[in-house]
């Protein structure tokens, strides 16, 4: 594969998945603190999760060059996982918001039909994040 | 490749990734397990015991198919036997029907190659099962016109039938043909299209033209609106509605018309359609309602058409040339409060109705109006806009309400192919007023074999004091039916009915309060339909034709008696032995919105019948009172309590739910049982009950599943089919379900208790015992409001009387083999529009007279056939009434309908003497259900989804300061294991009965995903390992 590092000796892909996480993140927060479930109890696992990936993804992204190879792996396989876990229980605490929605036909409140759609953005940043982030492990260093 | 570590670590994010994947979707799939066993037609849990010594004893309940080919057949010739008796014949000149056995006749119009066989959501027709109506017509010997056959077929030929939004299997409807604002009806330009010869063979299959118009109807959807808003672009009909016929449909009829001598028209709508420019057209020779057939009912239309059976079916609802113009029309739809936004989303705060029609819904309307007319008390003037021209299309200017423009059909209508005389025997009214026995005799005068229906009506006085308390009474009013046998040409049929005379009664909620008879003159009267009773009692009273009666009528067929005083005592007391008193009048459960805002609602009395007509109750914004109810947070939960005598948990106590199989809910030893359950086992149970009976271990209550709907098994199959326990041997070669049967609305139209009797036995019961679903969620016994609900089809008729009567014998048909039915939905479920939250209003005596008189039918065990209480073999029938019920979506008042203790505890648990399961709709235990009020208020289940997140008092230390609440709890305990111990669910269990998990195909898969990619991902990091091992070393 080619090298992966911009001019200055940093991770592109490292930058797009912080940023996809980022807003992916975001989506959560909204949707968790407003709207439809505003009154619910927020899940912390996301949060703790996502806040960690992110300090990862910028210990990456601005150590650059100056961690370990090996350093450098576990940080990125680290930040990965850590979004697949955040990915995982977001989509999992909105199940519920889908099973209302698609499966049985109830007049659901518009809200609830919002906060989903939302959701499933949020669900697809992490996903691009994470997939970004498979991508920039698949990358050879140099 | 893989000597490079990047690999490994990309592999390993992966194939984490994918884990975690497989993980959840195995967490989904588990938590929405029966929601996903429903889906794929798959049984994820099953049932196993092991015989015992005395094992027949423990089969309390016996199915009568002990094959699946014996199910398939038994559920088929019971379908196609209840059909025949459930179309009503409405029209027939000249003797036009029936036609020869082998006629050749021309099918025309898109319904009568793709009728509608069924509901389309809830209780859907299988189509697997559906013998389509060519086939089930050529069957039966017609011979059928090849040519606009084949433009019909060519139409369809890339188009298939569709799939259930909920539920397994296929429904017999197409996509592209089914809404609820057009008809789809093909043009000829577009049948030519489709075959240029279309018309080539009018003259060969000319023995009639058979037009076939029909609407969908079902869960799903918001339904009919009338007017131009019920109207897709370009779709104009004959009196501006929906109900009435399309232009395109029009052209169809105008075909059959032009080219043939007899024209025959199918009306195939569980809605009433508005059918007056048919029903005066001389061209037109014969009308048939027919309603949704089911799977094989083409098969009994068929018979009906060719004489093969005789039709004995009679309307269950009024059929009005423009029925957007009954009064209860005036306040239906979207209604929304101007302050709906102000309320969190999950209280579900939308919309309401008012409910300003009072009584006078359906033919109490029509016919007391032409009553007052008549008796010159007034009701000719009508304002614009409220009355129908000749033409059933709306007055816009004021003038005169005429009988003729506004009723096609009255309630009770039907014909026959041969003729009846009924005579009025006798009628003994008993001392306490509590019944009387009416003796009616029929006779077919004619020249064929056929069934009737005694009709019997009944009038009580409108007086002075109904005019100062706001009292109102129909003209007229069902009282009791009976049909006969089928009667052999000259033959008759004497039947004594034990008429309950509660039913007469009508409900004060301003003066005494309760139950009342006024003092005055009461008339019984047997008649034809309600407007030949009506006219029977007119002309009782001195009235004929001259006097503006549509006919003279016959004043044998009626009794009159007299009552002196008024009573306001006999019927203040409810069978159960509990005073009746106002329960939805005042407070926080009332529903009359007069209650919230004073003065707000002026409910239509016959007094002032262009007055008082209905206005629409639009703009109004809930005040204060009104909003601290429709948060559905009415009852803060309290700490503190003192209830340390209160025992959860016993662990004592060796009892089990077995031990109390068929005990009565009063056996001292419930006490014992339900002291064994924990707060939090109830709260488990309660929460998890979606198609699902929960297991409570600590009682040896095991797992169960369950099932929608009124009309056979939603998702499951024969292919699942047992007898006592073991698997059908057959069961592979028979996937076909129970939803077979004609729909509610045809059961209804029957007028058969013994039939509706057997429905419950057979599609009710019979997929209990053959699926192993002790709860089934039906019957569905909502009243039709009006013509426009969509789901009306699930439900019987707009009289609480036929409804209440049909439903009953369903119950007990049902429960006689152990189905735990849920009768649904508890109350007022008039709509689907906004039915998640409405709000719906109206005074107590509508919400008592009709709605309420109609479950408690039902739940009374009531309307025993007079063929049963004359034979001493049926004497064990009727003797419980329903055992359980699903709470509706709408709000009863301001308040979630579980939640409304007015109707839920006061009227159903107490007068009523309800000690069953009550479920809530597919609410959850979510704020819109209301679930620390609906479990005080006697909820035993929650059907849903789970616990909602922002529900944070769902166990049992956060319930464990509340006193009312434990004592609830226990309560709805006791209610929920006295309805399970006396239905299926205790079937062939003995001790070593126990539940055992199935390995689907989707645990299968989901299982091999999770391993497959949990050694990979495991592989991948071990690997990482070996490279970076190996880097190292290199280096």
């Amino acid at each position: 594969m080619a090298n992966n590092l911009d001019h200055a000796g940093r991770r592109p892909h490292i930058l797009a998945a912080a940023a996809a996480a980022l807003a992916g993140f975001v989506f959560y927060l909204v949707t968790s603190f407003t709207g439809y479930l505003a009154q619910s109890t927020v899940n912390p696992i996301p949060v703790i999760c996502s806040v960690a990936a992110l300090v990862l993804l910028c210990a990456c992204w601005f150590a650059g060059k100056s961690l370990s190879p090996l350093l450098r792996d576990l940080l990125t396989v680290a930040a990965g996982v850590l979004l697949i876990v955040s990915f995982a229980f977001f989509a999992l605490s909105r199940v519920s918001l889908a099973a209302d929605v698609y499966f049985i036909p109830v007049n659901y409140p518009k809200a609830e039909e919002t906060a989903l759609y939302l959701s499933l953005v949020g669900i697809a940043l992490y996903l691009v994040s994470i997939i970004t982030m498979i991508v920039e492990a698949l990358s050879a260093k140099e | 490749m893989f000597k490079r570590s990047n690999v490994w670590r990309g592999m390993t994010l992966l194939f984490t990734l994918l884990f975690a994947i497989s993980l959840m979707t195995a967490s989904i799939f588990e938590l929405y397990r029966t929601s996903v066993d429903a889906f794929f037609g798959t049984r994820s849990q099953t049932t196993v015991t092991q015989p015992s010594e005395h094992e027949e004893d423990a089969w309390t309940y016996q199915s009568k198919f002990t094959t699946a080919k014996e199910a398939y057949e038994g559920f088929q010739e019971f379908a196609i036997r209840e059909s025949v008796e459930t179309f009503a014949l409405l029209k027939n000149e000249g003797g036009a029907l029936p036609i020869a056995s082998n006629a050749k006749v021309t099918l025309l119009g898109v319904r009568s190659y793709a009728p509608v066989y069924g509901s389309n959501g809830g209780s859907i027709t299988d189509g697997y099962s559906t013998v389509e109506i060519t086939d089930a017509f050529t069957e039966r010997g017609l011979q059928l016109n090849p040519s606009t056959l084949a433009a019909y077929s060519a139409f369809f030929a890339d188009k298939e039938w569709t799939t259930p939004q909920f539920g397994g299997g296929i429904i017999p409807e197409y996509a592209e043909i089914t809404a609820y604002n057009d008809p789809h009806e093909l043009t000829l330009d577009e049948l030519r299209g489709l075959n240029a010869n279309f018309d080539q063979d009018y003259a060969e299959y000319s023995d009639a033209a058979i037009v076939v118009v029909g609407r969908p109807g079902g869960e799903g959807g918001n339904g009919y609106y009338p007017g131009n808003e019920g109207l897709a672009d370009g779709v104009h009909t004959v009196t501006g509605n929906i109900l009435s016929l399309s232009d395109e449909e029009m052209a169809i009829v105008e075909e059959a018309k032009a080219n043939f001598d007899k024209v025959i028209v199918l009306v195939n709508s569980t809605n009433p359609m508005e059918l007056g420019n048919l029903a005066e057209d001389p061209e037109i020779d014969a009308i048939l309602w027919i309603g949704y057939p089911g799977a094989y009912g083409f098969y009994g239309v068929a018979d009906v058409l060719t004489g093969a059976a005789n039709p004995s079916a009679y309307l269950g609802d009024v059929f009005a040339k423009n029925s957007a113009l009954a009064p209860a029309m005036r306040n239906y739809g979207n209604i929304p409060w101007t302050n709906a936004d102000s309320f969190s989303a999950d209280a579900s705060v939308n919309s309401y109705l008012v409910q300003a029609e009072g009584i006078y819904s359906g033919y109490r309307y029509y016919e007391t109006r032409y009553a007052d007319i008549v008796l010159g008390n007034g009701g000719a003037q009508a304002s614009a806009g409220t009355y129908a021209n000749p033409d059933g299309t709306v007055a816009a200017a004021a003038g005169t309400w005429d009988y003729a423009n506004e009723v096609v059909y009255p309630f009770g209508y039907g014909l026959s192919y041969t003729a009846f005389s009924q005579t009025l025997d006798s009628v003994e009214v008993m001392g306490s007023k509590e019944y009387a026995n009416v003796t009616v005799t029929v006779t077919n005068t004619g020249s064929v074999a056929g069934k009737s229906v005694i009709q019997l009506y009944a009038q009580a006085p409108y007086t002075d004091y109904d005019k100062q308390y706001g009292v109102e009474k129909s003209a007229v009013q069902l009282m009791d039916f009976e049909k006969t046998d089928i009667l052999q040409p000259g033959a008759s049929q004497t039947i004594t009915m034990k008429v309950d005379l509660s039913n007469l009664a009508s409900y004060d909620y301003t003066g005494a309060k309760t139950f009342i008879l006024d003092a005055g003159d009461y008339y019984f009267a047997i008649g034809e339909n309600s407007h030949d009773a009506l006219n029977n009692i007119l002309a009782a009273q001195g009235r004929t034709t001259a006097d503006g009666m549509t006919a003279d009528g016959d004043r044998t067929k009626t009794y009159r008696w007299t009552w002196d005083e008024l009573d306001a005592d006999t019927f203040s007391v409810s069978k159960a032995g509990t005073a009746i008193t106002n329960a939805v009048s005042e407070g926080d459960y009332a529903m009359d919105l007069n209650a919230f805002l004073p003065g707000a609602v002026t409910y239509l009395s016959r007094s002032d019948w262009d007055g008082t007509f209905p206005q629409t109750y639009s703009g109004l914004a809930a005040n204060d009172a009104l909003s601290r109810l429709l948060n559905n947070d009415l009852i803060p939960l309290k700490t503190g309590d003192d209830v340390s005598d209160l025992v959860f948990g016993d662990t004592t106590s060796a009892l089990t739910l077995n031990d109390l199989k068929g005990a009565d809910f009063d056996d001292p030893r419930w006490e014992e049982l339900v002291n064994k359950v924990t707060v939090d086992e109830f709260l488990a149970f309660a929460s998890n009950a979606f198609h699902n009976i929960a297991n409570i271990d600590s009682v040896g209550l095991l797992q169960y599943a369950a099932d929608d709907g009124p009309g056979g098994s939603d998702s499951h199959y024969l292919t699942e089919g047992m007898y006592q326990g073991v698997p059908y041997a057959d069961a592979a070669d028979y996937e076909y379900a129970t939803r077979v049967a004609p729909s509610p609305v045809n059961l209804a139209y029957s007028w058969n208790k013994e039939l509706a009797y057997e429905n419950g036995e057979i599609i009710l019961g019979e997929s209990t015992l053959v699926l192993n679903l002790p709860i089934m969620i039906g019957p569905g016994m909502n009243l039709h409001r009006h013509a426009y609900n969509s789901r009306g089809v699930e439900y019987y008729s707009e009289d609480p009387i036929l409804s209440g009567y049909i439903g009953s014998a369903v119950v007990q048909g049902a429960q006689s083999k152990g189905c735990l039915v849920n009768i649904k939905h508890a109350a007022f479920n008039d709509q689907e529009i906004n039915r998640s939250g409405i709000a719906v209003f109206m005074n107590e005596q509508r919400a008592r007279e009709l709605e309420l008189r109609n479950l408690q039918q039902a739940f009374e065990a009531n309307g025993k056939p007079a063929s049963f209480e004359a034979d001493e073999s049926r004497a064990d029938t009727y003797t419980t009434g329903a055992l359980g019920v699903m709470t509706s979506y709408n709000r009863i008042g301001a308040v979630a309908s579980s939640a409304n203790r007015g109707v839920m505890v006061q009227i159903m648990r107490d007068e009523w003497g309800f000690h069953g399961y009550n479920v809530t709709d597919f609410t959850g235990v979510a704020l819109k259900a209301a679930p620390k009020e609906s479990i005080l208020a006697g909820t035993t289940a929650f059907c849903g989804f789970g616990v909602a997140e922002n529900i944070t008092y769902w166990d049992g230390a956060s319930l464990s300061g509340d006193r009312e609440m434990l004592e609830a709890v226990k309560e709805n305990i006791h209610y929920l294991l006295y309805a399970l111990a006396n239905s299926a669910a205790m079937n062939g269990v003995n001790a070593t009965t126990h539940t055992e998990n199935v390995m689907t195909w989707w645990r299968g898969m989901y299982i091999a995903l999770i391993a497959v990619t949990g050694v990979c991902t495991a592989v991948c990091v071990g690997g990482y390992a070996v490279t970076q091992i190996k880097k190292k070393r290199g280096h």
